[in-house]
């Protein structure tokens, strides 16, 4: 099997974004977190859906899905109430990891990102 | 004072608990508080296993004709220059207390059951809070989700709560008065307050 890891470290191809990671628990008031770090990455990043205006009543409102692959691990909401999922900084926006595909046997992460709204 | 939907879940979080004879170490005993889930939280939150007991607290105002009604109380600021007015009324929550887990409908009898005793005062009326005991009974409604069917039963409670709102208005310091006769003879009094 082939290890694409290499691919994805390119510098003709890689970008580089943050990884915002934090865990949490259960309190009095609901959930809280209770640490975080930031990870820097390296990656291929691509549009998954254009960046797209929804016009309400109230304002424009941007979405945006984006394609983040790296060899750094990338998480959704784990169980179990250790943590919620992944904000990825990537050129000054963020992205909330909303699908993960581990493709660990061939040496890479695929997240896919929506981004974050009102920031 | 008046409960906010965040302050009002961490009662219902307190009372829950206590129906079910469970005594956090603290206010973050994630053990204890785990069971008792408010929603809507900004940035999401993990979820729960099939197998886990755990309550979602969903609150919201009702609309009852007792809630337009307003008191208010007027009373001097020792400063002389304000009046303190306090306004109070009754206001209604309807909580909706969505239950899953294999025990979930045996919880929420127990929860019932200690709202309706002496025991649910401890934990309520500090804050103010009297529930209405006209309580509907927990309806067992089981959900599909992830291919299996998850035990739900859902409940409905409305509390009273008492709210006391504070302000302040100026107060009249002095008042001046001219009395003018037809002849043109002006006199002026200066009524300070009380």
């Amino acid at each position: 099997m082939i290890n694409l890891a290499e691919v994805t470290r390119l510098t003709e191809l890689a970008q580089s974004f943050s990884i915002h990671r934090s865990t949490g628990r259960f309190e009095r008031g609901g959930w809280a977190e209770t640490s975080s770090s930031d990870i820097s990455a390296v990656g291929v990043i691509n549009p998954a859906s254009p960046r797209q205006i929804q016009q309400v009543p109230e304002g424009d409102r941007a979405n945006e899905m984006v394609v983040f692959v790296s060899v750094t691990p990338m998480y959704v909401t784990r169980k179990s109430g250790s943590g919620i999922s992944d904000v990825l900084t990537y050129k000054g926006e963020n992205y909330r990891v909303a699908s993960v595909n581990q493709a660990g046997a061939y040496g890479f992460w695929t997240a896919i990102a929506a981004r974050l709204g009102g920031q | 004072m008046a409960q906010d939907p965040k302050s009002f879940g961490s009662l219902m979080q307190d009372a829950y608990l206590a129906a079910l004879g469970v005594v956090p170490s603290g206010p973050t005993d994630s053990a204890a508080y785990s069971q008792v889930r408010l929603t809507w939280p900004t940035n999401g939150q993990p979820d729960w296993a099939v197998n886990e007991d755990v309550v979602f607290v969903q609150a919201v105002l009702d609309n009852p004709d007792i809630a337009r009604w307003r008191d208010f109380a007027d009373e001097d600021n020792a400063d002389g220059m304000h009046v303190d007015v306090t306004t109070t009324y009754t206001r209604t929550w309807s909580v909706s207390f969505i239950a899953y887990g294999p025990n979930s409908f045996d919880r929420l009898r127990a929860f019932v059951s200690y709202l309706l005793s002496d025991r649910s005062g401890l934990v309520l009326e500090p804050a103010d809070l009297y529930v209405i005991t006209d309580v509907y009974p927990p309806t067992r409604v089981p959900e599909m989700f992830g291919s299996q069917w998850f035990e739900r039963s859902d409940l409905t409670v409305k509390f009273n709560e008492l709210v006391q709102e504070q302000s302040q208005v100026n107060a009249v310091v002095s008042v001046d008065v001219t009395t003018e006769t037809q002849a043109g003879d002006a006199d002026l009094q200066i009524i300070t307050g009380a």
